[in-house]
């Protein structure tokens, strides 16, 4: 069966991917009342570090920067909010933002000397930070409850709605996560996705075409570490329970671990990538705990071996099998494989001409 | 003083354990531009080896020296399979493989030997030894002694001989050794050997102080990489000097600051990396990178 | 008499781009080869397509052994030095440890020695520098080196890639010296790429000139010298 083909941006194609996001929200939003609460609570939880997720790979799959250490924005944001929840009564949809603020502003506080440094260095001070997070939650005992960690009383279901809690907590992440999911969208479509993928390709070309890499790139960690605080925050509302055991640098290696499987790059891959972190050390757990870590770090390794492009890059291919997205012809009729940039017509803060990826 | 003099010598020990495991990294890092995050699982599993071999009735120098050929062959093995369809290729790549293998590692090692934490065998014999009015261990002394016979024999293998050379210039511009001759990829997995080599070393000598479990080496390897990353990442020498100041510095604010107890110790190294590369990458040893702005 | 090295109907690409339409050379034993040409024209890739730099298709014959598609390694161990483009010393190694890098595949450490004293004696400004590290020589004196390098290896072959690039001429004439020595006294087999088609010509044997890709004109060094179009192209009168 040859696949239909359909023009980008024309009325059929907007028409597909509306009914492909309805129908993928139809299924999201039916979920919570199919399934038993124990479920829902891993669904809720797939969805928080779909949002961590998302937030890294606008870092590392848009921007090509590796964080070994964004579980330590995760952990600001989930303590945060707790704090924010449990000591000062905060309303709790506030806390999501309040805590995307204050990882958005250490992200760039770190980011602007961090981000000065190669790939494997960043790495490795991005790592640093993740191992320091566990010992540094605990020193600080008076505000984040140390060891024992802190009860945070979770959202309660509103009278008028007729759920049960697990169902709404799902419900109420799902909300935001979409939310943010869109702003992720749009961020890439737009002309700062463009700017990354640019200074992804190539740098020194970037640099000339008068893209502002440094600050785009510390930008681009700054809102990657608040996604990971907006996550941490939904995470306290799943949990009502922070302690430092579930910050440690393992949580940042899942999160890299996600967008690899998932496939990097792209906004479905997050999800995907959520799906095998939080459902595959279960169901291999259950069978060994030492199997659980070697079927994960044998996935990574052959997911960079065979499948570069993740389970999202695999999907890709299949509904390229179905719908075949062609290119509309630029504007003027010029010859393919010209972008107006070269022709020297359009100039890039105009969002003319950078290759589609 | 005698006091303080002995918590130094047992810094430069622990330092000299550091040490070694970052000798590996920069072996590794130098030859091939990769930092191998697995390298502490690799040691750690070599460990394991050395006590299974020692545990089913070896003795404890045989049971050392087959952990030692097992993790060189292991070491090669590993470039030779894992990391050569990868080498040279993104950064990005290169650091999940070796992070998949931490993993893998670590899960196997579990797998094989449980996860249930034992004791290793004493390799010095405990004791001090009198020198003036202070009693450093001959563990520490030991260490250090072993530490300084290692780098002394890679200055002789890597300054004095033919293979030395030929790895130096391998790692440097393997263009250019095709083009005499050198097999490159041998090389390659010669330098994984060796720095699988070291990295037993360092878990053999931290054993016999900790509990031998599959957690043994994930706090040596962060002091391993600060000290690295003091030192130089492309600096052997500073790997070593840097990682005797690591442990120095860690062992005299743990005895002396009483904000820092032993759970906090880790937060010195962890600080030593983000200040050395934020302010200057290349560490104290290692030439500065130009970057073409 | 089987030449030393027979190349026929050699093609090479940098990805989708076709550098050699089918060039043929040979190099007889103890000859000077050159090849000449315009920028782009294939010169360098048919060096690089013999020492398995480059991936091409053809026929290379060397001393009886075929050469395409094996590694590089393996053709430098079967006799053939190669002196690159942009010369490919080890800037971080001394120059000695560079001279001695060259003798890596040779098993008599005697002669090694010997050789190395002889090139110190050819190159004596080396000599003067064998402890400083490559990096820091001149582009004449690191030049000298690679060739040193390349000669220690005792190469039944000797390609050169644009030798003369970058240095001045008074260097050039020095470089050309030592190569017309090392013609008489060694009796190397030379294959020789170069721009300067003055001096190549005057110490080749036999000239190839390449453009686009394709053999224009082979011949005898003074034949091909005489030629009205090289006169003109290459030899500016």
């Amino acid at each position: 069966m040859s696949p239909v083909t359909v023009e980008a941006g024309s009325p059929r194609h907007r028409a597909l991917r509306a009914a492909a996001l309805a129908g993928a929200g139809l299924v999201a939003v039916g979920l919570p009342f199919n399934s038993n609460p124990v479920v829902n609570g891993e669904l809720t939880l797939v969805l928080v570090y779909a949002v961590a997720a998302l937030g890294l790979n606008l870092l590392v799959g848009y921007c090509g920067q590796i964080s070994l250490g964004h579980g330590a924005f995760f952990a600001i944001g989930a303590y945060t909010a707790a704090v924010l929840i449990a000591k000062a009564h905060v309303p709790y949809l506030l806390t999501v933002p309040a805590a995307a603020l204050v990882t958005f502003v250490l992200g760039f506080a770190f980011g602007v000397p961090a981000l000065r440094l190669r790939g494997l260095y960043l790495a490795l001070v991005t790592l640093a930070l993740s191992v320091a997070t566990p010992p540094l939650i605990k020193r600080f005992e008076g505000l984040t409850g140390g060891v024992q960690g802190m009860a945070v009383p979770q959202p309660a279901v509103p009278g008028w709605l007729p759920l049960d809690p697990d169902q709404y907590l799902y419900l109420l992440v799902l909300g935001v996560a979409a939310a943010l999911f869109l702003l992720a969208a749009n961020l890439t479509r737009g002309g700062l996705g463009r700017a990354l993928v640019s200074i992804r390709d190539d740098e020194r070309a970037a640099t000339t075409m008068g893209v502002d890499r440094a600050g785009v790139k510390t930008r681009v960690f700054a809102c990657s570490a608040a996604y990971a605080g907006a996550a941490g925050a939904l995470f306290t509302f799943a949990l009502g329970f922070v302690a430092p055991e579930s910050f440690t640098p393992l949580l940042s290696f899942s999160f890299l671990a996600a967008i690899v499987i998932g496939g990097l790059g792209t906004v479905a891959g997050a999800l995907l990538g959520a799906l095998f972190i939080e459902f595959v050390p279960q169901y291999a757990g259950s069978v060994n705990q030492a199997l659980t870590g070697m079927l994960y770090g044998a996935t990574l390794i052959a997911v960079m071996y065979l499948l570069p492009g993740g389970a999202a890059g695999l999907l890709g291919r299949v509904r390229r099998r179905l719908v075949e997205v062609a290119e509309a012809p630029p504007p003027g009729g010029r010859p393919t494989g010209e972008t107006a940039i070269e022709a020297g017509t359009v100039s890039p803060s105009q969002g003319g001409g950078l290759p589609a990826v | 003083m005698g006091r303080f003099l002995q918590v130094v010598v047992d810094g430069i020990a622990d330092g000299s354990i550091y040490g070694a495991l970052a000798l590996a990294l920069v072996l590794i890092f130098r030859s091939t531009g990769i930092v191998n995050f697995a390298q502490g699982e690799m040691a750690m599993f070599s460990t394991f080896i050395a006590w299974g071999l020692h545990d089913s009735g070896r003795p404890l120098w045989l049971a050392l020296l087959g952990a030692f050929v097992l993790s060189f062959l292991g070491g090669m093995a590993v470039e030779r399979v894992i990391i050569r369809p990868v080498e040279g290729g993104r950064p990005l790549t290169v650091v999940i493989v070796t992070l998949g293998l931490f993993i893998v590692v670590n899960a196997a090692a579990g797998w094989i030997w449980g996860f249930t934490n034992r004791g290793f065998p004493r390799i010095f014999p405990s004791g001090t030894v009198g020198l003036g009015g202070v009693a450093p261990s001959i563990e520490s002394l030991g260490i250090i002694a072993v530490l300084l016979g290692v780098v002394g024999l890679l200055w002789l293998l890597f300054q004095r001989t033919k293979l030395g050379l030929a790895m130096r210039a391998a790692a440097q511009n393997p263009g250019s050794s095709r083009l005499v001759g050198i097999r490159v990829g041998r090389l390659l997995m010669l330098g994984w050997g060796l720095a699988a080599l070291l990295g037993a070393l360092a878990g053999v000598l931290v054993a016999p102080r900790l509990f031998l479990d599959v957690n043994l080496m994930g706090g040596v390897l962060i002091y391993a990489f600060a000290g690295a990353a003091l030192g130089g990442f492309d600096s052997p020498l500073g790997a070593v000097v840097g990682s005797w100041i690591i442990g120095v510095t860690e062992t005299l604010a743990g005895t002396y600051v009483s904000a820092i107890g032993a759970d906090l110790k880790v937060l010195v190294p962890l600080a030593i990396i983000f200040v050395v590369l934020l302010v200057r990458p290349s560490g104290l040893f290692g030439v500065p990178e130009v970057t073409r702005a | 008499m089987t030449a030393l090295l027979e190349v026929e109907d050699l093609r090479a690409s940098y990805g989708p781009v076709r550098a050699l339409h089918g060039v043929d050379v040979t190099v007889e034993e103890g000859g000077v080869v050159a090849i000449l040409g315009p920028n782009g024209a294939g010169k360098t890739t048919t060096l690089r397509a013999l020492t398995g730099m480059v991936r091409a298709s053809g026929t290379i014959t060397f001393d009886g052994h075929r050469l395409a598609g094996l590694a590089t390694e393996r053709i430098v161990r079967l006799g053939v030095a190669h002196v690159p483009e942009g010369r490919g010393t080890f800037p971080a190694l001394t120059v000695d440890e560079n001279l001695r890098l060259g003798a890596y595949l040779r098993r008599d450490a005697a002669g090694v020695r010997a050789d190395l004293d002889r090139w110190y004696r050819v190159f004596p400004r080396l000599a003067d520098r064998r402890g400083q590290a490559a990096g820091s020589l001149s582009g004449g004196e690191q030049q000298m080196l690679s060739i040193g390098r390349a000669l220690m290896l005792r190469p039944r072959l000797l390609l050169l890639d644009e030798p003369s690039l970058g240095l001045a001429p008074l260097v050039i004439r020095e470089l050309f010296e030592v190569l017309g020595r090392v013609k008489r006294e060694q009796r190397t087999t030379m294959l020789l790429v170069e721009q300067n088609a003055n001096l190549a010509l005057e110490l080749a044997d036999r000239a190839y000139v390449l453009e686009a890709g394709r053999t224009v004109l082979a011949g005898p060094a003074g034949e091909v010298r005489t030629d009205e179009n090289v006169r003109r192209a290459y030899l500016g009168y």
